[in-house]
């Protein structure tokens, strides 16, 4: 049985393989990556039966009369297809849905045991997927503020703190096994890497970690559970990197580009386990930040903030009255300074606020790292592009006076073209542009430049800019260039804003910020936040409607957002906000 | 066997026979069927229904710029004559470049109307409005009128009768704009009324007054088809039409060579500041800063119709935010070219207060208008056959940014709004600039 059906997801694969290469109807390579998700990607997961034999059994038809089509200007190639084609249909055809299940369970199986094998791992494969098939629960920015705003010194403090310690105690095995079956079951081989493997490993780890701690009853349990969340978070700064050095490592090994239905999916995956990630790191960061009484021995580096000192208004991760024109200035800094470290100019960033007079005083709730994260990440981007074109006209105008006086050829940072940053607030968003005069890129490619698998720079800038620190990412230690852009905006898009970014080729770039404005108690959450992936299910794929500003379209046809249109994971679109929270928080038993 | 005549479009190997979905056909039953339901239906007797479903059946055939300025040129003569040669002066050439052009368009023009046809009647709701059946009727008159006539137009007579023919029909449908925008208004007016239900796609409607325009995602679709279905059949009929006329300088047919972006923005400028301030009594300035002296191929008429609406719309959010008699802050064109690039982008930015990210859908939408009631019950009753003008009877209705839109994505272009609540907001008008994507073919 296990035999067979391994022999076919194997013909599955190879088939598919075989017809990418062929192929070009659009709508045979969409049923083919429906395949490929139905049979390989999904394939854990316990689905309805009858569900599973009807869908098999038209894939199987619909292919087999695309193929028959396609045969008609047959060549030798494609006539093998074909009998490869019917040996795979004939058997999903003939093999009843528990061989499909077998061989579902298979694929999961073989990867987990691969690991656990190599580095003893004490949690059972039945374990992990019994807890990742569980929905895991939403919270709002409104719920973790609310949670989290106990003052040290009243009664409330300690048992509030310990419902969170036992809400996380059970709500985090859940999202931490979800992670480790995502990256276990990463596309195209990605999930055969070395690097990720080895986060796989760490991610299992942190799940026997967790599940060690006995359900926090008393102070003591508490702090000992938070100093153990603590390491986690500080621990998991690598994996980005190891992830990118995976995405790497997999590009130098197949030689070839990735073609772009298969980069597709590699970059849905991504998403999915990076904006799941956030929500993961987020809880984990603001029940450890939240501990009011230990705050100042808390190591604030923990989410890299380096001047903690000037941090003392926020409750856990979330400040009540985030000042983006502050936060800006505090980024633009930063960025020049490196900036200069890196190439010994940089461009002037302005900093407006063009807040009318009617918004001037509401407030912003956000979580302050990661608007500056963004911020940095942005800047970072303008920076580099004013910078190279700039370097690019020097070179122009001395090829083009001959003379040259070398004085003139001194550059300083005023003969850059400032970088400009406009804060504007309104009612529903604050929205942050960041413009830059840096020559802008092709709109057909602008849409790489969100992709995880991309990275726009030279070599030799690549070398320069690690001596110097500016290329290298904000998390700690390793060049994580090309996931900057992405990762900013799944941070955008958490609390149900947007980050959007308008090219004017031959002229430069136009990043538009929005984010929601929570107010004060962040209790009269806009729609959109109510949506937000974070929100609602931090599994989600983010293939929700997403405003992007100016379009109706979602999904692929849109352009934005190459993952778009895919299918959903594990857990459903669970809309349970806050009762689920509360039987698990509240319960005093 | 049928007779096509070689079509120079087909020659760039630009049929849009890979458009049509592969469940186009399976989507409305067996063709027999379709046929009944359709001839009772419409009560069109059937064979024109089946000269109408054969045509739909087969596929448009799309043009991209280049490929209307190399035909106007006469660089595919060879595909249809075996004595291709040709000589720019020679009245012989001319003729031939027109008499192809012309059997393309005898060809090319009963599909398309086909496809919109079948279109008309397939959208639910809106085929019920009074407005749409007319604009129905209209189109299967032009199909019939187009099918009377023979299949290769051989010589200049024929052409000229022909011409006389697309030239009516051109006329005759220049109000279908206005016609389907009432046709939309119609449809709202049923759904506030009750005579039409809501299906639960359209979304529960809270109140009764409440119409969720936004949720009616299939009638924006339609609308998006059938508008830019239209501009395609519009400039296919308008170039033959215009290389029909006497030549002009760096123009073949509506295309203008050297279309310099800035001397549309100027003339897109005088204009609105014209509406503007005889409507407030004042106009922000507008500075335009970037590539001015750029030109590239392109429909000035377009681009016209595109700048303008965009300006009028800034300096209006710009009068309406700082109020009249204020020091308005300028509105801002850059216009931004390299050498190598794909593309002419024109930003135009204000600073006239922006829309809230959650009103973005609304701006795009055809069916959503914070135009008061009077104006639209002066549209319905409005008859005038224009298309747009200044005044056209479309102003205020929310038409001229969708519109806008179709029109720059017609030739491979876009338009889009990046909008800073509380600050101003930015319009990005992307043009390919050589002009080689195909033409959008919705089915």
């Amino acid at each position: 049985m296990s035999a067979s059906s391994l022999n076919l997801s194997k013909k599955c694969s190879s088939l598919i393989r075989a017809r990418y290469a062929i192929g070009n109807g659009s709508s045979i390579i969409r049923l083919q990556s429906s395949m490929t998700s139905s049979t390989t990607r999904e394939i854990w997961r316990q689905q309805d039966a009858q569900d599973d034999e009807v869908s098999s059994s038209v894939l199987s038809h619909q292919m087999k009369k695309i193929m028959k089509k396609r045969i008609a200007n047959s060549t030798k190639d494609q006539q093998h297809i074909q009998r490869e084609f019917s040996s795979v249909a004939s058997a999903v055809n003939g093999h009843s849905k528990t061989v499909v299940d077998m061989s579902r369970k298979r694929v999961l199986n073989q990867d987990v045991l691969d690991i656990m094998n190599q580095n003893g791992s004490e949690v059972t494969l039945d374990e992990l997927r019994e807890l990742a098939s569980q929905p895991c629960t939403p919270l709002s920015l409104s719920d973790m503020h609310k949670y989290a705003s106990a003052n040290a010194n009243s009664k409330n403090y300690f048992p509030q703190r310990l419902r969170n310690a036992q809400f996380l105690h059970k709500e985090l095995p859940i999202r931490v096994a979800q992670r480790a079956v995502d990256l276990l079951t990463l596309p195209h081989g990605l999930n055969k890497t070395a690097e990720v493997q080895e986060i796989a490993h760490k991610y299992l780890r942190y799940l026997k970690k967790i599940r060690e701690f006995p359900v926090p009853q008393t102070e003591e349990e508490e702090y000992e559970f938070t100093e153990g969340l603590k390491e986690i978070v500080k621990d998991r700064k690598s994996i980005p990197v190891a992830i990118a050095k995976g995405v790497a490592s997999l590009k130098d090994h197949r030689k070839e580009e990735l073609d772009i239905y298969r980069l597709q999916e590699m970059e849905k995956a991504l998403y999915r386990f990076f904006n799941a990630r956030t929500g993961l790191r987020l809880l984990a960061e603001h029940h450890i930040l939240s501990c009011v009484k230990r705050q100042h021995e808390t190591n604030q580096s923990l989410v890299g903030w380096e001047e903690s000192d000037e941090e003392t208004d926020c409750l856990g991760c979330i400040k009540d009255d985030c000042s983006p024109y502050d936060e800006a200035k505090k980024a633009a800094e930063k960025v020049m300074t490196s900036c200069r470290e890196c190439y010994g100019i940089s461009p002037e960033i302005e900093v407006l606020d063009c807040t009318p007079e009617k918004y001037a005083d509401s407030n912003f709730t956000y979580v302050p790292h990661h608007l500056k994260y963004i911020l940095t990440e942005l800047l970072k981007n303008s920076c580099r592009a004013t910078i190279r074109r700039h370097m690019d006209g020097i070179f122009m105008t001395e090829d083009h006076v001959g003379s040259h006086n070398e004085q003139d050829g001194v550059s300083t940072d005023k003969s850059l073209p400032s970088v400009r940053l406009v804060i504007a607030r309104g009612a529903e968003d604050v929205t942050i542009k960041i413009a830059d005069k840096g020559g802008g890129v092709a709109r057909s490619i602008l849409d790489q430049m969100w992709t995880f698998a991309h990275s726009s720079k030279s070599v030799e800038v690549h070398s320069k800019e690690n001596d110097t620190g500016f290329g290298t990412d904000q998390f700690g230690g390793g060049n994580v260039r090309g996931f900057g852009l992405p990762l900013a905006r799944i941070y955008a898009r958490y609390f149900g804003g947007e980050l959007t970014l308008k090219s004017m080729e031959g002229y430069g770039v136009d990043a538009y910020l929005y984010l929601p404005v929570l107010g004060k108690a962040s209790e009269n959450l806009p729609k959109r936040v109510l949506e937000s992936p974070g929100n609602l299910d931090s599994v989600h794929d983010g293939n929700h409607h997403v405003y992007f500003g100016d379009s109706f379209s979602t999904g692929f046809l849109s352009g934005e957002e190459p993952w778009a249109g895919g299918v959903r994971h594990y857990s459903s679109y669970t809309r349970i906000p806050m009762q689920k929270f509360n039987d698990i928080a509240m319960n005093k038993n | 066997m049928r007779c096509i005549p070689e079509s120079p479009f087909r020659s760039l190997g630009q049929t849009s026979g890979n458009l049509v979905s592969p469940n186009y056909y399976s989507q409305r039953n067996s063709f027999s069927t379709v046929q009944k339901e359709y001839g009772q239906i419409t009560g069109v007797a059937d064979d024109v229904a089946r000269l109408i479903h054969k045509h739909a059946s087969r596929p448009q055939t799309g043009a991209s710029l280049q490929t209307l300025m190399k035909t106007g040129r006469g660089e595919f003569l060879h595909k249809t004559y075996d004595d291709h040669t040709h000589d720019d002066n020679s009245k012989l050439a001319t003729d031939k470049i027109l008499m192809q052009v012309a059997s393309f368009l005898r060809h090319e023009l009963p599909i398309r109307l086909a496809h919109r046809i079948l279109d008309l009647d397939r959208v639910p709701h809106m085929k019920e409005m009074n407005s749409v059946k007319q604009v129905r009727d209209l189109y299967v008159t032009s199909f019939l009128e187009l099918l009377s006539v023979e299949k290769q137009i051989q010589n200049m007579k024929e052409e000229e009768a022909f011409a006389a023919i697309l030239e009516s029909i051109y006329e005759r449908h220049a109000s279908v704009l206005v016609q389907m925008a009432r046709g939309a208004f119609e449809l709202r007016a049923a759904i506030r009324n009750g005579s039409i239900s809501h299906d639960s796609r359209l979304g529960s409607s809270s109140g009764r007054n409440s119409v969720k325009f936004d949720a009616m995602e299939d009638t924006h679709a339609f609308l998006d088809r059938f508008y830019i279905s239209r501009i395609g059949i519009r400039v296919l009929i308008g170039q033959y039409l215009s290389l029909r006329q006497p030549p002009v300088e760096n123009y073949i047919g509506l295309i203008c060579l050297k279309t310099s972006p800035y001397e549309i923005v100027k003339r897109a400028i005088d204009d609105a500041a014209f509406m503007c301030t005889r409507k407030y009594g004042d106009s922000p300035e507008v500075i335009v800063t970037g590539k001015l002296d750029l030109t590239f191929p392109y429909v000035p008429t377009h681009l016209h119709y595109i700048m303008l609406e965009l300006l009028k719309n800034s300096m209006r959010a710009t009068v309406d935010w700082h109020g009249i008699d204020a020091d308005y802050p300028p509105i801002k064109v850059v216009i931004a070219d390299g050498k190598e690039n794909e593309d002419v982008v024109i930003k135009v930015s204000d600073e006239g207060g922006g829309i809230p990210r959650s009103n973005m859908k609304r701006i795009w939408s055809y069916l959503f208008t914070t135009a008061d009631p009077a104006i639209q019950e002066g549209m319905v009753a409005f008859n005038e056959n224009v298309d747009h003008s200044i005044d056209s009877p479309l102003a205020g209705l929310g038409y001229g940014l969708p519109i806008s839109r179709s029109y720059a994505r017609y030739f491979g272009g876009d338009l889009s709004l990046m909008s800073m609540e509380g600050h101003g907001t930015d319009a990005f008008v992307y043009l390919t600039r050589l002009g080689n994507t195909r033409e959008p073919l919705p089915i």
